[in-house]
């Protein structure tokens, strides 16, 4: 099974639409996903209409003798299970704190579903903690979505320096997202920084309508609009990040 | 899941559902397709494989205790190899590969798509009712209509819709509507696969056992006739060769044994049969292995050699069209019903070794096959062709009457023989496909480009061909004579 993360320290640059709709890319792929909502507030376990509930919280999913399977509920999308978020896990940091091996924690938990999942996608929430360190240490890439904005490509740059400090580091695969190429500097750091850098993905998610009725159908965008830029953007986007895992 | 049947009153099981909060899509028709291979490779690993047309099409492979696998394509999957790369693939091909997927059954219907939801319209229960049941083309004799009700993960309401059903005396089984066939004994049951290995006690008189062994070969070349004739998957013939093969090195140790009438006359069949397998076999071969072949050579001899590798193609289905003609001739399914009434018979010689015990006559009989066994790896390539067909007899020999042996002490001897025959084989094989390619050579109107490329695999073939013969062991070393000698040791 392999493990990607959506993450990134900014909050607001496309994390949760990347997990869901890539997920879904996947599950069409053949597949089969494991999404699994870390960020508190839930947005993943939202759009796919799960209720926002771990049985016993935070606490005792990462405690000693937490588990994963029991908190697994398939969605509506064949192919795709997801492990919901609950608001405790605003205290992931915590209850990681106390346990053995905190920045292997997470990993340890995946661990017995690797061969009922091809793929498990962490949805993170914004922040530089050791929860995120403990993502790290479970994930073989990390997908970063970046805004074309100066300041995006400073803190990948910060991400980078960190994550070289790791015995075994993820790849890091950013991507553009909310693109509008009505723009020059859009325009500009579309073409440039993927030859600059050769881990960025080609791809780029156009800012879309689409994108933001997310929250209204409650549905990957390539199930109400697949014809739309935004949804053939992410087909485009999970096959670059197939080729690169697999 | 659960799977609710019936012959009648298919509206009033709706019903039930539609009360229970069920809701349905228009009806549409769909077709399923289960796969599996020959030897069902994907049942006894309790995995399905189905092929649905219906509003899309697309394969699904599906497991307990993990979501299903899709993936969109237009036609039913041949090979493994025809599922997009991915862990779709890769998770088949590792249960299936190297064999076709085979349809078993494909089940036409009406069918209604519905589910339950709950909270923010969540689907908390999967189910599908189909209507018309068709199996094979023929309407069902006893079930006209079936509910599929499938969970979903972490939620009870498909709990509540199969009591609702139990509790209306809806019949019903467990899973889905291929299980429903198989219950209903609408499916081919599996292939029973002869074993690997006769038992043998060792003072069974010799006759009995080489009798036993040799009826064990037919059943494998019975099994297999049949897919070879119509050429779907590689495996059959490889299989049906094998037991052919293994068949004719019993035989050739059975003199004073068999009857000399009854020898004479089958191994002359098998011999003809075997004949009749090497060059669709050495065809076969050649175009699975091709893509590792031509990878070695330059990128512009890959190219130009694309008309080669299409009339590999052209030779190999007129070489399969001949085989299947022979194996379609009277005189084959004369010779092996004849060979299995002799098998099945008590005609034996009166005297001799055939009364002897098996383990006596095994013992001699190894003995002097690993005495014909000679040779230096550095001679001629016939005298090397020639090891390797002794050294193939003596291994099959070993393999058909292992049961009197020792399993580790078998093992410790064949361990060496299978790896000189493996590397002679890699020899003989690139051997036979340098003669295919200058056949095609001087047969094709070929462009220069082409033959230059031919020249360049030649070349590769010809370096793979070296490696193999020069990297063995002599297996007729003083440690391979002890490892031989413990094996007869431990006969039982």
């Amino acid at each position: 099974m392999k493990v990607a993360a959506t993450y990134s320290i900014k909050g607001g640059v496309g994390k949760t639409t990347s997990a869901v709709n890539l997920a879904y890319e996947a599950s069409r792929a053949g597949v089969r996903v494991l999404l699994w909502d870390v960020d508190p507030q839930g947005a993943a376990t939202f759009f796919f209409r799960i209720r926002p509930k771990l049985k016993g919280g935070t606490r005792r999913m990462v405690g000693r003798k937490g588990a994963l399977d029991g908190h697994i509920r398939g969605t509506d999308v064949p192919g795709i299970d997801l492990v919901p978020a609950d608001f405790s896990l605003r205290h992931l940091d915590l209850h990681l704190d106390g346990v053995d091996k905190p920045t292997e924690r997470l990993a340890a938990l995946l661990e017995p579903l690797h061969g009922h999942f091809d793929l498990a996608i962490l949805d993170c929430p914004p922040s530089i903690s050791l929860a995120s360190e403990s993502v790290f240490g479970a994930s073989d890439a990390l997908l970063v979505p970046v805004l074309p904005a100066t300041l995006s490509t400073r803190s990948l740059d910060q991400l980078g320096i960190f994550l070289r400090g790791l015995d075994t580091p993820p790849a890091l695969m950013p991507h553009f997202t909310m693109v509008d190429r009505r723009k020059r500097l859009h325009r500009d750091m579309v073409e440039e920084l993927p030859r600059t850098r050769n881990d960025f993905l080609a791809t780029a998610i156009p800012n879309s309508s689409a994108v933001e009725r997310m929250g209204l159908e409650r549905a990957p965008v390539a199930t109400f609009a697949p014809r739309t830029a935004a949804a053939i953007a992410f087909g485009e986007l999970w096959r670059e990040i197939a080729d690169r895992l697999w | 899941m659960r799977i609710f049947h019936g012959a009648s009153d298919l509206e009033s099981a709706v019903t039930i559902l539609r009360d229970a909060g069920v809701e349905f899509a228009p009806p549409r028709k769909i077709r399923r397709t289960w796969l599996d291979t020959f030897d069902r490779r994907l049942f006894r690993a309790d995995q399905r494989l189905e092929f649905v047309e219906g509003r899309e099409r697309g394969a699904v492979l599906s497991q307990a205790d993990t979501p299903p696998a899709q993936v969109a394509l237009d036609e039913p999957p041949g090979f493994a190899e025809d599922i997009p790369f991915g862990p779709f693939r890769e998770r088949l091909a590792s249960v299936v590969a190297p064999r076709a997927l085979l349809p078993l059954a494909v089940l036409e219907a009406t069918a209604r798509v519905g589910g339950k939801t709950g909270r923010d319209g969540k689907t908390v229960a999967r189910v599908t009712v189909l209507d018309s049941l068709a199996l094979d083309g023929q309407p069902s004799p006893s079930v006209t209509w079936a509910i599929e009700i499938d969970p979903v993960l972490g939620y009870d309401a498909a709990d509540d819709l199969n009591r609702a059903m139990d509790r209306a005396g809806v019949a019903s089984g467990p899973g889905d509507a291929f299980d429903l066939a198989m219950a209903l004994h609408l499916v081919a049951p599996m292939p029973s696969t002869p074993r690997k290995r006769v038992a043998l006690s060792g003072t069974e008189p010799a006759i009995e056992a080489f009798r036993r062994v040799l009826l064990n070969l037919l059943d494998t070349i019975e099994l297999n006739i049949d897919g070879a004739i119509n050429n779907v998957d590689p495996e059959f013939l490889h299989d049906l060769r094998i037991a052919t093969r293994r068949t004719r090195s019993v035989l050739a140790n059975a003199k004073k044994v068999i009857p000399s009438e009854v020898l004479d006359r089958f191994r002359s069949d098998f011999q003809r049969l075997a004949a009749a397998t090497s060059e669709p076999r050495d065809l076969d071969v050649m175009i699975l292995g091709w893509d590792g072949s031509v990878a070695a050579v330059s990128d512009a001899a890959r190219c130009a050699l694309e008309p080669v590798h299409r009339e590999l193609i052209k030779r190999q289905r007129a070489a399969h069209a001949a085989l299947s003609k022979t194996l379609k001739a009277q005189w084959v399914g004369r010779s092996l019903r004849d060979w299995r009434e002799w098998l099945q018979s008590d005609d034996s010689p009166a005297s001799g070794p055939a009364l002897r015990s098996m383990r006596r006559v095994a013992t001699k009989r190894l003995r002097r096959a690993r005495r014909r066994l000679r040779g230096n790896l550095t001679a001629t390539a016939d005298e090397r062709h020639a090891m390797r067909k002794e050294a193939k007899q003596l291994r099959y020999l070993i393999d058909c009457f292992g049961d009197l042996y020792d399993p580790a002490a078998r093992k410790s001897f064949t361990k060496k023989l299978t790896s000189m025959q493996d590397q002679l084989g890699k020899a003989q094989d690139a051997n036979a496909q340098i003669v295919i390619l200058n056949a095609i050579a001087s047969g094709l109107n070929s462009k220069p480009d082409t033959l230059r490329a031919i020249g360049e695999l030649c070349a590769v073939l010809e370096r793979r061909r070296s490696a193999g013969v020069s990297s063995t062991e002599q297996v007729f070393s003083k440690a391979a004579d002890k490892r031989f000698r413990a094996l007869l040791d431990s006969v039982r």
